[in-house]
C-alpha cells in the first residue's frame, strides 16, 4: 500500500498535502484581493491617478493626516475605519483630501459608499458629470490593476499600508532591515534591491492582518455585492480543436469488417464456444459505444468520456479474463452468470416493490426472461462484489495495463460520476470580470467543448480487436494498411 | 404558498426601497438631498438584472397589471382597491426617479417647485402603500427598462407625423410657427383626438384654437411668450412620449397598464391603432384590458369600500375577476380590435359593477 506520493501522506483514505498538515488557510477577508483590497480601493484609486513618485508622496502626507484622525488602536488605513468615524471628523478628513485630490479620483468609490453609507463621503466626492457606467468601469478597472497580491502596482500600494502601521509606532524590527525597507518609495521597481525589499514589504504588511480583531466584513460584503451587482460578467470558454465528423467513417468501417470477421468465424466454426462468445460479446459492446460515439459526433462531449471509459473497463476485463482462464477454465460461464446475477437483483426488487417508475426504461420482464435464457432464476446467484473480487485497478494491474487505468479510466470516472473537476472542466464558463470575484457560471448554451476523446477511442477500438487477431489469427492481407 | 428565490429578492428590494425613501424625506432639501438622488439612480440601476429577470420569470405577463402615467397611487380614492378586481399581479410603475433627476437638474424655478411637490408626495404616498398592502402591490420604475433615448426619437417621429409635409422636429421648428400654421398644417384626422392639458374635454371645450389659448392660459407651465409652434410641440410632446414609452413597456413585458386618466388612455389607444401595421404589434388583448378598466375606473365609488379594511376587502372580492367577466360575457378572446365594440365593453363592465362587485360588498 503506497504510504506517501509526492509528499503527500496517506490518511484514512486521502493523500494529505504538506501544506494541509502544517497551516492553515487565510480565510477570505484576509486574502488580498478577496479582503484587503477592496479596502484600500481608496489608495488604489489615489495611486493610479499620478505617476508613482508622485503618488507615493502624496499618500505619505494623506496617511500622516489620517493618523491624527484614526483611533490608536486602529492599526491600518481601511476605509471602513474612516466611515466609522462620526460625521464631523470624517468631513474634516474629507476637505483635506480634496485640498490634495480632484473630487473626480475618489467618485468611483461613491456607488460603493453611497449617501446611505457615508452622507459626507457622497457629498465631497460624487460627480454629477459622470454617469454611473463611468464609475463602474474605472473601479472594474482599478480592481483588475490590483488584484494580484504580487504585482509590483499592489506591492506598492502595499509598501503605503505598512508605512501607515508604522506611523503608529507598533512595528519593532533590526535597523538594517528598517533602513532597507524605508528606501522602498525612492527606488524605482527595476532597481537590484527591489526583489529583496518587496517580499519583505508584503510579508510584513500581510502579518498585519494578525493584528486586526474583528476584521468588518459587512463593508466587504457590501463591496463585492454592491460591484457583482452593477457589472455584466465576461465569459469565456476554452478553445480545442472540434474533431471533424467527416473523416470517421472509414475507421468505422474497418472496425465493422474485422469484427465481422470474427462473428463468422464463431457462426460458421465455434458457436457454442463460451469463450469465444464472452470476447466478441465485449468487443460487440466495445464496437456499439465506438459507433455511437461517431455517429452521434461526441468527440467532443461529455458522453465521449463515458465511451472512453467504457472501452478500457471491457478491454482490461477481456485481458484479465484471458490470464485468469488458466486457473480457472469456467471462468467465461461465470462471468455471464456474474452479470445475468446483477440482471436477478434488478428484477427481484422490481418484484417486490412492483412497477415503481411505469414508463422507466427498464424492461424488467425482458430482463426477467434473459436471467432465465439458460438456467431458472433458483440456481443463480446474485454477487455484490466486484468479479472475481478484483475491482478495475487491480485487475489493469495484473494485465499490465496501469497506465490506462491511472492516465485516462480514472479521469473518465470522475465524469462518469459527476464529480466536480468534471462539472467544471464540462459545464461551466470562466468570468474574467474582477468585481465577480472571477466566478464561474453555468453553461447552459453549451459553448464550452472539450478535447477530442477520438484518438483515445479509436486506439482502444484497435487494441480491443488485435486481442481477438492475436487468439484466433487474422489474414495478412485483410489487414488495413496505415490505420 | 412557497416562495421563489426571486420572490424573496423582490420583496427584499421593496423593503430596501423603503428605507431608502424614509431617509429621503428625512432629508428632503437638505444638503445631502443630490446624493440621495444618486442613490436613488444607482440602487435601480444595481437591481436592474434581477428585476428584468423577476418580470420575465414572475409575473404572469396578461395576467400583470401596472398602474402607470400617474404621479402617484391615490390611496384616497381608493386606487389600490380598484385595481385589486383585475390583475393577478399588481404592480405600482414608480415614476420617482424621472422627478428626481429633473430635480438634479438645472431646472426652471416654478418647475422644480412644482416638481419637489409632485415627487414628495409620490414618497408619501408609497410609503403609505408599502406599509398597509405589504407585499401584495410591488412599486418598481417598470417603464426604465426601456432606454430614454429610444422612446424620446420615436415620439418626434411620431409628433411630426401629425402634420403634412414635415419631415423632422428641425422642419417642423422652421415652418411651423403660429398657430395658423399649426392648424392649416395638423392632419385633419388628428385633430379629431388631440387634446390640450387635463381639462380639455375635446370639442366640448369649443374649437381646437379656443381650446389651445385656454390651455397656454390656465394649465402650461412653460415660456407662455414662446411662439405657438414651439408651445404646441411642448404640449403634445410629453403626452406622446409617456404613451410611447408605455407601449414600447407592452411590447417588451406582455403586462397590462392600468390606466385611469383621459389624457394618457387616449393617446396610448391612438398610439396603437396608429403603429399596429407597421411594427406589426400584436397587443389587441392587452388595449382590450386597458379599456376594461378605465371603463371601471369611471364608474368605480370609492367611498363605498374606504371603511372597508384591506385584507376584509379581498375577502370579499375573492374569485372575482373584471377582465375574464367581460372577456366571458363578450367572448372577446377570438375577435380582434375592430372587431369590439367599446360600448359593449363599457356597458358590460357596468353590468359586472352592479352584479357582480356590489354584491360582494353587502
Amino acid at each position: 500500500m503506497v504510504k506517501e506520493y509526492k509528499g503527500h501522506k496517506f490518511k484514512s483514505g486521502k493523500f494529505v498535502t504538506p501544506f494541509n498538515e502544517l497551516l492553515t488557510q487565510l480565510g477570505k477577508e484576509e486574502q488580498w484581493y478577496l479582503g484587503r483590497l477592496p479596502e484600500y480601493m481608496w489608495l488604489a484609486l489615489i495611486f493610479d491617478s499620478h505617476p508613482r513618485e508622485k503618488a507615493m508622496i502624496l499618500i505619505q502626507d494623506i496617511l500622516q493626516e489620517l493618523n491624527k484622525f484614526l483611533p490608536d488602536t486602529i492599526m491600518q488605513p481601511k476605509i471602513s475605519y474612516i466611515l466609522q468615524l462620526n460625521e464631523e471628523k470624517q468631513q474634516d478628513f474629507y476637505q483635506y483630501l480634496s485640498s490634495k485630490i480632484e473630487k473626480s479620483v475618489l467618485s468611483p468609490l461613491t456607488i460603493i459608499i453611497t449617501y446611505s453609507i457615508s452622507r459626507p463621503f457622497s457629498k465631497y466626492f460624487s460627480n454629477k458629470d459622470e454617469g454611473i457606467e463611468d464609475k463602474i468601469s474605472k473601479l472594474e478597472s482599478t480592481i483588475q490593476t490590483f488584484s494580484s497580491q504580487h504585482s509590483e502596482q499592489t506591492t506598492d500600494i502595499r509598501y503605503l499600508v505598512f508605512y501607515y502601521i508604522q506611523l503608529r509606532n507598533k512595528i519593532i524590527m533590526p535597523e538594517d532591515q528598517s533602513e532597507l525597507i524605508n528606501q522602498y518609495p525612492d527606488l524605482t521597481h527595476n532597481n537590484h534591491l527591489m526583489p529583496l525589499i518587496r517580499p519583505m514589504v508584503r510579508n510584513l504588511e500581510m502579518m498585519s492582518t494578525n493584528f486586526e480583531e474583528n476584521p468588518n466584513i459587512t463593508y466587504l460584503e457590501m463591496f463585492w455585492e454592491r460591484m457583482s451587482e452593477l457589472t455584466d460578467c465576461e465569459l469565456f470558454s476554452v478553445q480545442f480543436e472540434i474533431e471533424d465528423a467527416l473523416d470517421k467513417k472509414t475507421a468505422l468501417e474497418n472496425c465493422y469488417k474485422e469484427l465481422k470477421y470474427f462473428t463468422d468465424l464463431f457462426h460458421t466454426v465455434s458457436p457454442l464456444d463460451h469463450k469465444m462468445l464472452v470476447l466478441l460479446g465485449l468487443s460487440t459492446f466495445s464496437y456499439k459505444r465506438f459507433l455511437e460515439l461517431i455517429e452521434h459526433n461526441l468527440y467532443n462531449t461529455i458522453t465521449g468520456r463515458n465511451v472512453v471509459r467504457s472501452l478500457i473497463e471491457n478491454y482490461i476485463m477481456m485481458k484479465y479474463l484471458i490470464l485468469r482462464e488458466s486457473e480457472k477454465p469456467n471462468i467465461w460461464e461465470e462471468y455471464q452468470y456474474y452479470g445475468l446475477g446483477q440482471f436477478k437483483l434488478i428484477t427481484e426488487r422490481y418484484e417486490d416493490t412492483g412497477d415503481v417508475y411505469p414508463n422507466s426504461h427498464v424492461e424488467y420482464k425482458y430482463l426477467s426472461l434473459i436471467v432465465e435464457e439458460y438456467k431458472g432464476k433458483d440456481f443463480i446467484d446474485m454477487d455484490l462484489n466486484y468479479f472475481d473480487r478484483h475491482n478495475i485497478k487491480t485487475k489493469a494491474e495484473m494485465v499490465g495495463e496501469s497506465n490506462l487505468y491511472k492516465h485516462l479510466y480514472d479521469y473518465d470516472s470522475i465524469y462518469e460520476h459527476g464529480l466536480w473537476g468534471a462539472i467544471r472542466e464540462s459545464s461551466l464558463l470562466k468570468c474574467n470580470t474582477a468585481s465577480h470575484q472571477f466566478h464561474c457560471v453555468p453553461d447552459i448554451e453549451n459553448q464550452q467543448k472539450l478535447k477530442s476523446v477520438w484518438h483515445d477511442c479509436h486506439l482502444l477500438m484497435q487494441k480491443t480487436l488485435n486481442i481477438l487477431k492475436e487468439l484466433y489469427g487474422y489474414p495478412s492481407h485483410l489487414e488495413v494498411k496505415g490505420k | 404558498m412557497t416562495k421563489t428565490k426571486f420572490q424573496e429578492e423582490l420583496i427584499h428590494i421593496q423593503n430596501e426601497y423603503k428605507a431608502l425613501l424614509d431617509m429621503g424625506l428625512i432629508e428632503w432639501e437638505d444638503e445631502y438631498f443630490i446624493e440621495f438622488i444618486e442613490e436613488v439612480n444607482l440602487f435601480w440601476k444595481q437591481n436592474e438584472p434581477v428585476l428584468l429577470n423577476i418580470y420575465k420569470y414572475e409575473f404572469p405577463q396578461i395576467d400583470t397589471v401596472f398602474l402607470t402615467a400617474v404621479t402617484k397611487v391615490d390611496l384616497e380614492y381608493m386606487q389600490h382597491y380598484s385595481m385589486k378586481i383585475t390583475g393577478s399581479i399588481c404592480l405600482i410603475d414608480d415614476p420617482l426617479i424621472s422627478y428626481l433627476n429633473l430635480l438634479n437638474r438645472e431646472t426652471p424655478k416654478n418647475i422644480r417647485e412644482k416638481l419637489a411637490s409632485v415627487a414628495q408626495a409620490n414618497i408619501k404616498e408609497s410609503l403609505r402603500l408599502i406599509e398597509s398592502c405589504s407585499n401584495d402591490f410591488f412599486i418598481l420604475p417598470i417603464r426604465t427598462i426601456i432606454p430614454i433615448d429610444i422612446v424620446r426619437k420615436a415620439s418626434e417621429q411620431f409628433f411630426v407625423s401629425l402634420f403634412n409635409d414635415i419631415s423632422n422636429t428641425e422642419d417642423y421648428f422652421k415652418k411651423i410657427k403660429t398657430f395658423d400654421d399649426i392648424e392649416q398644417n395638423l392632419k385633419d384626422a388628428v385633430k379629431t383626438w388631440i387634446l390640450f392639458g387635463w381639462d380639455d374635454n375635446g370639442y366640448r371645450s369649443g374649437n381646437l384654437k379656443e381650446r389651445f389659448v385656454d390651455f397656454v392660459k390656465t394649465e402650461y407651465i412653460g415660456n407662455k411668450n414662446c411662439a405657438a409652434g414651439e408651445i404646441f410641440f411642448f404640449s403634445q410632446i410629453g403626452y406622446i412620449s409617456q404613451s410611447m414609452n408605455i407601449l414600447f413597456t407592452m411590447m417588451e413585458l406582455n403586462f397590462v397598464p392600468y390606466i385611469r386618466g383621459i389624457v394618457p388612455f387616449r393617446y396610448l389607444t391612438t398610439l396603437y391603432s396608429s403603429l399596429k401595421e407597421n411594427l406589426k404589434l400584436n397587443l389587441d388583448a392587452q388595449i382590450v384590458r386597458i379599456s376594461i378598466s378605465y371603463f371601471f375606473e369611471r364608474i368605480f365609488e370609492y367611498n363605498l369600500v374606504s371603511e372597508i379594511p384591506y385584507n376584509e376587502y379581498l375577502e370579499k372580492i375573492n374569485g372575482l375577476s373584471l377582465y375574464k367577466y367581460v372577456e366571458d360575457t363578450l367572448s372577446l378572446n377570438n375577435k380582434e380590435l375592430y372587431e369590439i365594440s367599446l360600448r359593449q365593453v363599457d356597458l358590460t363592465v357596468e353590468q359586472f359593477y352592479k352584479n357582480e362587485f356590489l354584491v360582494r360588498l353587502k
